[in-house]
Parts: structure tokens; C-alpha cells; sequence
């Protein structure tokens, strides 16, 4: 079971604002969601490691250098809103 | 020429015999995306002008001499891969004026080789889906029968191969958006490994997960498509090189295929059990060997995957926060706050099962549910891929169906998500454990007769194998 509450709490945790109306029906597809994966408690994975990828591959570096892959102009084309080449962001504090 | 018999490598050595030109080809290909596409809606945008340049490109190409099976071939892109200045939307509202400032490494590919891209194809918004019925901008109809769905999310690029409107095209597989909808619309479609194809330029929907393959109409095509992609690209750190030599038709004949047992324990519909029992006698009559294995944990695969997918879900979608890609328009005068730019954005610019998995995934990575749900499922992601492991030890391929049943109805299953979800049971694990894995059509199908598909999944990077073992199935 997932409350309207838990809901909100999770919106707001991702930043996402939820309709109250779609509130009800959320709940109660988390809630089938995560009563599904009960499943999962029987099965003991005590001596298990986490695996956290489909690659074996491990630190993959490179250096940092400067490069001009990207089309500046057409980058700045798709903020919504720029200044003088720039990235126009709202304020952070008001 | 009939572009519903055509394949890759027949309309390949027709442009070499010159019996005609790429140009003609693509006109061609556009006449029937004029006529199949207002019923099937496969299309989000199509750029028949820079395509004929391209064509035109294309014959100057083969005209000199080039010799790539792909040069002057007409091929679709789902809509999650960026193709510099054209509009690249996922399948979502948020980024409906969204142009791609530069091209995915993919793309850069088949251009590279002269192939010539017609359009990008719908999708379930971001990949999330399992029928394009989450595209925020039309319904995609499956060609083989316009009530069902053409499975997903890579729908788009399913259906447009299927009905001939491309000779091939991309699709991205997170947990079987490539292999699903291949299935359901009677096409091949193919997942490498994860690292066998750079990802620069698709658009990340689970990292760890997400892979770009081909659709075709035969293996042999998916495998000339499959050949211009592969690589270590700088660009994606998770990509390799890895041995690209093609086993031989000997080779093949000794290739020793597993039946997982966990696969055919019921729920299978009679359909999908009875096409993939003749499948499977194939190859028995024809002398391959082979052994019922064991994968014990696949049960839990689906429960693994809906933990860990929606918890990088939640994480990579976090940038679309109206400040950095387009937004919803107008928006941003509407919000008092920085933070009100952000859930107003998402709020007006995500569907449904988008923000579903956002806030699933929130709610297994949040404090006091981590390691229950996040830690636990990748444990059992470890289980998962050890099965294969163990199972590689005794066969050199696993056979297995596509899905539990073949494509089903508009909005039925739309209502509960749980439903939708376990139309992936059986791709589910190939993702996990990061194996390369194919969805052949069982036989031809005629129009009305629902296809039905089954799967070859490979260990890792035996991508050939894989692609060997199929050209097998469809030339016998």
C-alpha cells in the first residue's frame, strides 16, 4: 500500500509536480507495483555482491582536455531562453 | 522494384548492377511511407528533401566504386537518437521543439557508410513502454493487423520495417523495446551486448541497461546494419572493441543451443507454445544438438529490472527541468521559483508511465527503502547474470521465446501497469546480464496472421554467434 501522502512526499523529493487528481490512481499503481516485488524477500542473497552494471570494464579515463565537438550556437538554440551566447537561467535566490 | 520483397542485400546489388539509383530507390521508399503511413503512423517526422540530397550523395558513392552493403539504403531512426538539426522528441511533450545540436556516433556511422535516413519513428515517450501507446504524439498500428499494437517502446522502427517503408532501421533495447516490438510486427530485431555499440547521442533512459540494435527484415540484413555500428567510441566510455570474426556454416552446426526450463513452465499462450515448439524442431531435425538448461533466478527478473531501471530513470530524467533543453513553452513566466520551474516543466511535460517510474525510482533510492529495494535488486541482477554464466558453461547459445503472447489490442493493457510490464518477462534478463540477443520471426507470417518470435541470446560479445546461428534459421 502507498498513501496519497507518500505520493506527495516522492513528487517532491523528484521535483515533479503531481495533479491531485492523478493522486489516487498513482498510489494505487506503485502500491500493486511494489507489492510485487515481494517476491524478492524470500530469495537470500546474504553472501551475494552487488553488480551495479552490463560492463566489466573498470575506471575508463581519459584526460581533460579542452575540444570543440559541439556546435556552440547550435547548443545555445536550444535553451529556452539565453543571453548574449549564454544559457539565460532563472534566479536561484530571489 | 517491390519494395515488399526487397531486402538490404538484394537492393544492395541492385544499386551495384545499376538496375537503379539510390535516388530512385528513396522516392520509392517515399511513395509508400505516402501511402502505408496514414494508417500505420510510424513516422514522428520525415525529411525527404535532405534524404534525396543524400541519395543523390549515395550514387556518387557507389558510382566510384563503394562497395558498403548499407550505401544508399533507405533506413528509419527511432526518435531518441540525435540526428544533428533535425527535431529529436523521445516521444515526449518536453522536448517537442527540441533540435539535435549534433549527431549521435550511430548516426555519424551509417552516414559514414552512405545510408540514407528517411525519418525518425515514434515511440513510447523516452523508451518507457512496451506498445507506443506512451508516444505523447499518435498511436503507431501494428502493419500485420491495425488493432494491435506494434509492441515497444521502438515501435516506430518496428512498424516501418515491417510495412516496408524503410529496409532497416534503429531502435534502442532497455529490457526488450527492440526484441518486443520485432516479435509482435513479424521483423528481426536485434540487441548487442552492452559496450558492442556506442550510445553517444541516445538519449539515457537506464545506463546500465540501454543498448542501440537494428531492425530488418532478415538476419542477414540486421547483420550488414550491425557491422557499420560497432566499436570503442571515446564518446561512450562503456563501449569496446571486441573480435568481430563470423563463425563458419560448420562452425554454426556445432553451435550446442540450452532450453531454459523456467521459460516454458506455463503461461505461454498456445499460439507463441506451438510456434516456438516448430522452432525449436528445426533445429533438432537438422542435427544441432540440444540440452534443457537451468536459469533458477529468472523468475525475478522482472521484480530486479522494475527496481533498477526506474531508480536510473529517476536519476538520468532529472535534466529535463525546463533550464537546459526546451521545456514546455512559456512556462517559465508562469513560475515564481527556480524549484517551480522544475515540477511545473515535469509535471506539464511528462506522461503517465514516466512519471510512474520517476517516482518508483525515487521511492527505492530514498532514504529507508535503498537497501531493501536498490541494494537487494542488484544482488539478485548478480544471480541473474551467473545463471547465464553458468549455463554458457554447458550450451554456447540459449533458446527462448520473445514474449508470452503475440501482439495484443489498443488499451488493453493500458490500465493496469503491472500487466504491461510482464509483456517483457522473457527480454528482460538478456539486459541484466548484458547478453547480445536476437528476435527472429518463427517463419513467414501472411497479413492477419499474428507473428510470433523467439530469441538467441549469446554470451557477451558473441554477437556473431548470434547473428550466425540466425542467418542458419532463416536460410533453412
Amino acid at each position: 500500500m502507498v498513501s496519497k501522502e507518500e505520493v506527495k512526499r516522492l513528487a517532491a523529493l523528484a521535483r515533479l509536480q503531481m495533479p491531485a487528481e492523478q493522486e489516487e490512481k498513482m498510489a494505487q499503481d506503485l502500491g500493486g507495483i511494489l507489492d510485487h516485488f515481494k517476491e524478492l524477500e524470500s530469495l537470500n542473497t546474504e553472501n551475494v555482491n552487488s553488480i551495479s552494471g552490463g560492463t566489466d570494464l573498470t575506471n575508463v579515463l581519459r584526460e581533460d582536455e579542452v575540444s570543440n565537438k559541439f556546435n556552440q550556437s547550435a547548443v545555445v538554440k536550444s535553451f529556452p531562453k539565453e543571453k548574449d551566447g549564454y544559457n539565460s537561467v532563472p534566479p536561484v535566490f530571489n | 522494384m517491390d519494395l515488399e520483397k526487397l531486402t538490404i542485400s538484394q537492393a544492395s546489388a541492385d544499386l551495384k548492377n545499376k538496375k537503379y539509383s539510390s535516388k530512385e530507390l528513396v522516392e520509392e521508399t517515399f511513395n509508400n511511407i505516402s501511402k502505408e503511413d496514414s494508417k500505420v503512423g510510424a513516422f514522428i517526422s520525415l525529411r525527404k528533401e535532405k534524404a534525396l540530397l543524400e541519395a543523390k550523395l549515395a550514387d556518387e558513392k557507389i558510382n566510384s566504386g563503394s562497395s558498403n552493403s548499407l550505401c544508399g539504403i533507405p533506413m528509419g531512426l527511432k526518435d531518441n537518437l540525435c540526428l544533428e538539426g533535425e527535431v529529436a522528441t523521445a516521444g515526449s511533450k518536453i522536448l517537442a521543439s527540441y533540435e539535435a545540436p549534433y549527431s549521435s556516433t550511430v548516426v555519424k556511422k551509417l552516414k559514414g557508410v552512405g545510408a540514407v535516413v528517411v525519418g525518425k519513428t515514434n515511440m513510447d515517450e523516452f523508451a518507457m513502454g512496451s506498445s507506443t501507446e506512451n508516444s505523447a504524439f499518435q498511436k503507431t498500428k501494428n502493419p500485420r493487423d491495425l488493432d494491435c499494437v506494434p509492441g515497444g517502446s521502438s515501435g516506430g522502427s518496428a512498424a516501418s520495417v515491417s510495412a516496408s517503408m524503410v529496409l532497416g532501421s534503429l531502435g534502442s533495447d532497455t529490457g526488450g523495446s527492440i526484441r518486443q516490438p520485432a516479435a509482435f510486427c513479424g521483423v528481426v530485431g536485434f540487441k548487442p551486448t552492452y559496450g558492442a555499440v556506442s550510445r553517444f547521442g541516445l538519449m539515457a533512459m537506464a545506463s546500465s541497461l540501454d543498448q542501440i540494435g537494428p531492425f530488418a527484415k532478415t538476419a542477414v540484413d540486421a547483420e550488414i546494419i550491425f557491422d557499420s555500428l560497432i566499436g570503442k567510441d571515446d564518446l561512450d566510455s562503456t563501449s569496446s572493441n571486441f573480435s568481430n570474426s563470423k563463425p563458419t556454416e560448420s562452425e554454426v552446426k556445432k553451435i550446442k543451443i540450452g532450453v531454459p526450463k523456467e521459460y516454458f513452465a506455463g503461461g505461454l499462450d498456445s499460439k507463441v507454445e506451438k510456434e516456438i515448439g516448430l522452432a525449436l524442431e528445426k533445429f533438432k531435425t537438422n542435427g544441432f544438438e540440444i540440452k534443457e538448461i537451468s536459469l533458477p533466478h529468472s523468475k525475478y527478473a522482472l521484480s530486479c529490472y522494475y527496481i533498477i531501471m526506474p531508480a536510473e530513470v529517476s536519476a538520468n530524467l532529472a535534466r529535463l527541468d525546463g533550464v537546459r533543453y526546451p521545456g514546455i513553452k512559456n512556462l517559465r513566466d508562469k513560475a515564481a521559483t527556480l524549484a517551480e520551474v522544475y515540477s511545473l516543466t515535469k509535471g506539464e511535460g511528462f506522461g503517465p508511465e514516466v512519471k510512474r517510474r520517476i517516482l518508483l525510482g525515487t521511492f527505492v533510492l530514498s532514504s529507508g527503502y535503498y537497501d531493501a529495494y536498490y541494494s537487494k535488486a542488484q544482488k539478485v541482477r548478480n544471480l541473474i547474470t551467473q545463471d547465464f554464466e553458468k549455463a554458457f558453461n554447458e550450451v554456447d547459445m540459449v533458446f527462448a521465446p520473445t514474449t508470452p503472447t503475440p501482439a495484443f489490442k489498443f488499451g488493453e493493457k493500458t490500465e493496469d501497469p503491472l500487466q504491461m510490464y510482464l509483456s517483457d518477462i522473457f527480454t528482460i534478463p538478456a539486459n541484466l546480464a548484458g547478453l547480445p540477443a536476437i528476435s527472429l520471426p518463427t517463419r513467414e507470417f501472411a497479413k492477419g496472421d499474428l507473428p510470433v518470435g523467439f530469441q538467441l541470446i549469446g554470451p557477451k560479445f558473441k554477437d556473431y554467434g548470434v547473428l550466425g546461428l540466425s542467418r542458419w534459421y532463416e536460410g533453412n
